[in-house]
């Protein structure tokens, strides 16, 4: 794996805001959404795919996922997750809060000219 | 399980399909999806511990674990729980006694209830005994709802033509109404009952029902004899109720109005008759008891008067204390020896807890490696903690239930303080309250020992490497810490141990003022529908018979022996101004001629009575601190003091020595003699020289069938008396040294095992001390310097403490000051044995360290 170099761990807390934004268009199963989060950040967040299947069960604990067995796009059975209305509203809780800590951070990276 | 299994299974199928698609082999795909998913052993576990009782998992391998450390150092297990079963076992037996002595009433309303207790002479303590006049009044006070009084006495009682001593209280009509007592069957007493109309009404309780009665509800009916009075029974108590004294188990309840239906009849109105009735009251809602205490300062003394002048000038005083507790006339003797056990077994346990921080801070250093391989492999601080507090929960569990345990015997043991007919009141009863004592300190104790050395554990295991060097300064500096807390504990603990041995040898040895030596004291019984002339002609015969045993040296009367109960009261000595407050109060005592000379007590002035005085003028006796206290002198013949009706003076013809009167602790006091014992009186006698008190009683006894005499006859050995007067003192000092014993064991393990541990950890450093040229000698000298350094910090520490607590028993303690430059030599003394001993086998160990060997094992 000699691109590790130029990925980046995921910050504390972000992978289940990950996850739920991952899951706002609609039900998938963990693969997928190991693979979207990949793909869409150009493969620069580095997910070790294990890590996933514990935020998965933490948020539907928590009751910000439901989750039934199915048939996958390949034919197989899969486990898809779906967003309920807590998480949707958990949803738009945890982005605004990464909105402002990422603006926070940016202040303190970039001061703007006074 | 599986289906997180098949979650997992799902998910690398996929990939491993994305990955064929992208061209790679099936044996690449699969790789990479493995590579790419990471540990799925992890990720099980991972979602596992989401699960609501994951924690039993890791509380189940933490008792696994410290079970099986446990066996492995079943020594060190073995002193653990044994010191911790002392120290919760003595506390949990002397909660289980305080807390019955101070147990809340079952009756209604309790916190509304308050004692009484009048003080009716300047200088002596307040004591709740009421005439029936004193209640009568104060009845008619507006602020109470209520005023229960009773009066507890044994009597013989006829009940089915079996004659039998009964526990009987006699109650005030409000007694049952007031406290709000129900009936089991039948009715209660009340007013009605304490009327002239009804004073034959009686109740029994539920116990005496149930033994003799076998709970049948015949017994409603039932009549009885009671000297001259026949009484019927009413009605039968709910079980739960006992009376309010804690002391005392009353089997039958009268009213007052009993005493003239039994045939007694000047006694109830008579107020020159005191020590009827103990009395409490019930306030009305919305009074306090400052209210009634700042009225009652104004209208008591007069009151207490009943119209007549102050007898001695003095203000009686009327004092309210909480009433929700039962009434204990043994709470002031008894609770005080028993809070200072409870203080030392407290103590032992504090040096118990402290003993095991400090080992097991050692052994926190031992397994620092395993600490470190379990901090590596992934453990947290608060997972190490956890660890440690669990072992020593399960330490301090195993040492509460054996405290338990031995909390049945130490109550037995502590029950012999008690006079016997009381033990079965007291006994150890498992109920919530003690249970959750012993619980406490169980737990307490398991965080004091424990959370230090997993904390101290922890915190190394991250940034020290794995288990090689010697004991770290720090740890040695926490573990010193908690040696020296120890042995200040035990300190404590041999400390008092030492005083109260010396107290207890000082009441021995003790000056009483008398020879007690052989003597022999023989009482006849009283019958009370006998004339005194009566008791008195046997008596005389009795003194007489005794006098002319050929055993006999001397025989003599008297009333009230030195060291046993006195009359107490105040008489006008003529010619003394008292000062305002002051009354002229004194013990009284009656004897024969003889008796002095009899006793060794020094006739100081003037003369003994003589047989020609019985019948001549009244004359009086006094002591020497009487005489000096009131006539500035010893030589006080021909003074005199005034009592009676008819106010005569009596003029004093002789001064006594001083005796020990009630109490050795009492210091002189001041005694009126007078010249006829009346009929309670005592033979005494002392045995010619060579003949044994045993020897003496045995030709005592066959008197008592003599055809003048004809009574049952009572003959013991004074020395009983005298032992029985410092039972307390003896038991204290026996427990104390029990406890001292304790401390000094627990000095000796824990100096012991501190040392013997620093002495394995520092192999390798003595090794190296040898091969540059130290002797063995010096290396064990050094090991005896670093233990007696320990215990001279242990002293340090603990003579402040030891004199701190010493203040607090100083009390209980007889001619023995606080800070007693003897006791305290003899505790550094024992100190300094103690840390030799524990300082030999370690010492030896050291010295015999083989360089070669140390070093290379290093």
């Amino acid at each position: 794996m000699g691109n590790n170099a130029d990925r980046t761990e995921l910050l504390q807390g972000t992978l289940d805001l990950l996850i739920l934004r991952t899951l706002q268009p609609g039900r998938a199963h963990g693969h997928t959404i190991a693979a979207v989060i990949e793909r869409t950040s150009d493969d620069v967040l580095l997910v070790e795919h294990g890590s996933l299947y514990p935020a998965l069960h933490r948020l539907q604990k928590r009751g910000w996922v439901s989750s039934e067995w199915g048939l996958s796009e390949n034919n197989r059975k899969a486990k898809f997750y779906r967003l309920t209305a807590a998480g949707r509203k958990q949803l738009l809780v945890e982005t605004s809060r990464f909105h402002r800590l990422m603006d926070a951070i940016v202040r303190v990276l970039e001061p703007s000219p006074e | 399980m599986s289906d997180l299994d098949d979650e997992i299974r799902s998910h690398l199928e996929h990939e491993i399909d994305d990955n064929v698609a992208r061209g790679m082999t099936r044996v690449e795909a699969e790789a990479a999806a493995y590579r790419k998913f990471g540990n799925r052993t992890r990720v099980k576990e991972d979602v596992w511990r989401l699960r609501p009782w994951a924690w039993l998992d890791g509380l189940r391998q933490d008792l696994r674990y410290a079970l099986r450390m446990m066996r492995k150092n079943w020594g060190f297990t073995a002193i653990a729980v044994a010191s911790l079963a002392l120290g919760i076992g003595g506390n949990t037996a002397l909660f289980s006694l305080v807390d019955r002595l101070l147990r809340t009433l079952a009756v209604r309303e309790p916190e509304r209830l308050v004692q009484l207790t009048a003080t009716r002479r300047a200088n002596t303590r307040g004591h709740s005994f009421f005439t029936y006049s004193d209640y009568e009044v104060l009845r008619t006070l507006e602020f109470f709802d209520g005023l229960p009084g009773w009066n507890n006495r044994e009597v013989e009682v006829e009940w089915n033509g079996v004659k039998r001593k009964r526990a009987v209280t006699l109650v005030t009509g409000d007694y049952f109404p007031t406290l709000g007592v129900q009936p089991m069957i039948g009715r209660l007493l009340d007013t009605q009952d304490d009327s002239p109309a009804g004073g034959d009404a009686a109740v029994i309780t539920y116990a005496l029902w149930e033994r003799e009665f076998q709970l049948k509800p015949s017994v409603l009916g039932e009549r009885f004899r009671w000297e001259r009075g026949l009484f019927t029974v009413v009605g039968v108590l709910s079980p739960a109720f006992r009376g309010l004294e804690l002391d005392v188990t009353p089997e039958i309840f009268l009213t007052t109005h009993s005493l003239p239906v039994m045939g007694d009849k000047g006694k109830l109105k008579d107020t020159g008759s005191p020590n009827l009735l103990t009395l409490k009251a019930r306030l009305k809602p919305g009074v306090t008891p400052e209210q009634v205490a700042s009225v009652l300062q104004e209208r008591w003394p007069k009151m207490a008067q009943h119209g007549r002048p102050p007898p001695d000038g003095f203000t009686s005083k009327l004092t309210l204390t909480p009433g929700y507790a039962g009434f204990s006339r043994l709470q002031n003797q008894f609770s005080y020896g028993l809070w200072i056990l409870l203080g030392l077994s407290g103590v032992v346990l504090a040096a118990a807890c402290a003993n095991l921080a400090s080992l097991q801070l050692l052994r926190a250093d031992a397994r620092r490696r395993e600490m470190s391989i379990r901090a590596a492999a992934g453990a947290t601080t608060g997972r190490i903690v956890r660890q440690w507090f669990t072992e020593s929960l399960l330490l301090s569990a195993a040492g509460g239930l054996a405290g338990l345990i031995a909390s049945q015997w130490i109550t037995s043991g502590l029950l012999l303080f008690l006079p016997e007919a009381q033990r079965a009141f007291y006994a150890f009863a498992l109920d919530g309250r003690v249970l959750v004592v012993s619980l406490a300190a169980t737990v307490v104790t398991a965080l004091i020992f424990g959370v230090l050395p997993g904390w101290q554990a922890a915190r190394e295991a991250y940034w020290k490497e794995a288990g090689r060097g010697s004991v770290g300064p720090k740890s040695t500096r926490w573990v010193q810490g908690a040696m020296a807390l120890q042995l200040a504990a035990s300190l404590v603990l041999i400390l008092g141990a030492a005083l109260f041995a010396r107290s207890l040898g000082n009441l021995v040895t003790a000056d009483y003022g008398f020879n007690r030596q052989g003597l022999v004291v023989a009482r006849l019984n009283w019958d009370e529908r006998m004339p005194s002339k009566w008791h008195f002609d046997r008596n005389m015969a009795l003194l007489e018979q005794v006098r002319n045993l050929p055993q006999v040296k001397a025989a003599a009367f008297v009333e009230a022996l030195p060291l046993s109960p006195h009359v107490f009261g105040a008489l006008r000595v003529v010619g003394y101004v008292p000062a305002p407050g002051e009354t002229t109060t004194m013990y009284f005592n009656a004897v024969r001629p003889g008796y002095f000379a009899l006793m060794g007590i020094p006739l100081l002035a003037g003369r003994d009575f003589e047989d020609r005085d019985l019948s001549g003028p009244k004359i009086v006796i006094v002591s020497e601190s009487l005489a000096r206290h009131y006539f500035g002198r010893v030589d006080a013949i021909g003074e005199k003091i005034t009592w009676g009706e008819n106010n005569r003076d009596i003029p004093i013809v002789g001064v006594v020595g001083n005796y020990a009167v009630i109490d050795a602790r009492e210091g002189a006091q001041d005694v009126l003699y007078t010249r006829s014992p009346g009929i309670y009186a005592r033979v005494i006698a002392r045995p010619r020289p060579g003949v044994k008190p045993a020897a003496l009683i045995a030709a005592i006894r066959p008197l008592a069938s003599r055809p003048e005499i004809k009574g049952v006859l009572e003959v013991t050995e004074y020395a009983a008396m005298f032992d029985r007067s410092m039972q307390q003192d003896r038991l204290l000092a026996i427990l104390a040294a029990v406890f001292g014993v304790l401390g000094a064991g627990l000095a000796l393990i824990g100096l012991y095992g501190s040392m013997a541990y620093t002495v394995s950890r520092r192999n390798a450093e003595l090794g190296i001390r040898m091969a540059l040229g130290a002797r063995p000698a010096q290396i064990a000298r050094m090991v005896v310097r670093e233990t007696s350094a320990l215990a001279a910090l242990g002293l340090l520490l603990g003579i402040p403490l030891g004199a701190l607590a010493s203040r607090l028993v100083a009390a209980r303690l007889f001619q023995v000051q606080p800070f007693d430059p003897i006791a305290i030599a003899a505790v550094a003394l024992v100190m300094l044995v103690v840390s030799l001993a524990a300082a030999l086998g370690p010492a030896w160990r050291a010295a015999r360290v083989d360089p070669a060997v140390a070093l290379r094992a290093e």
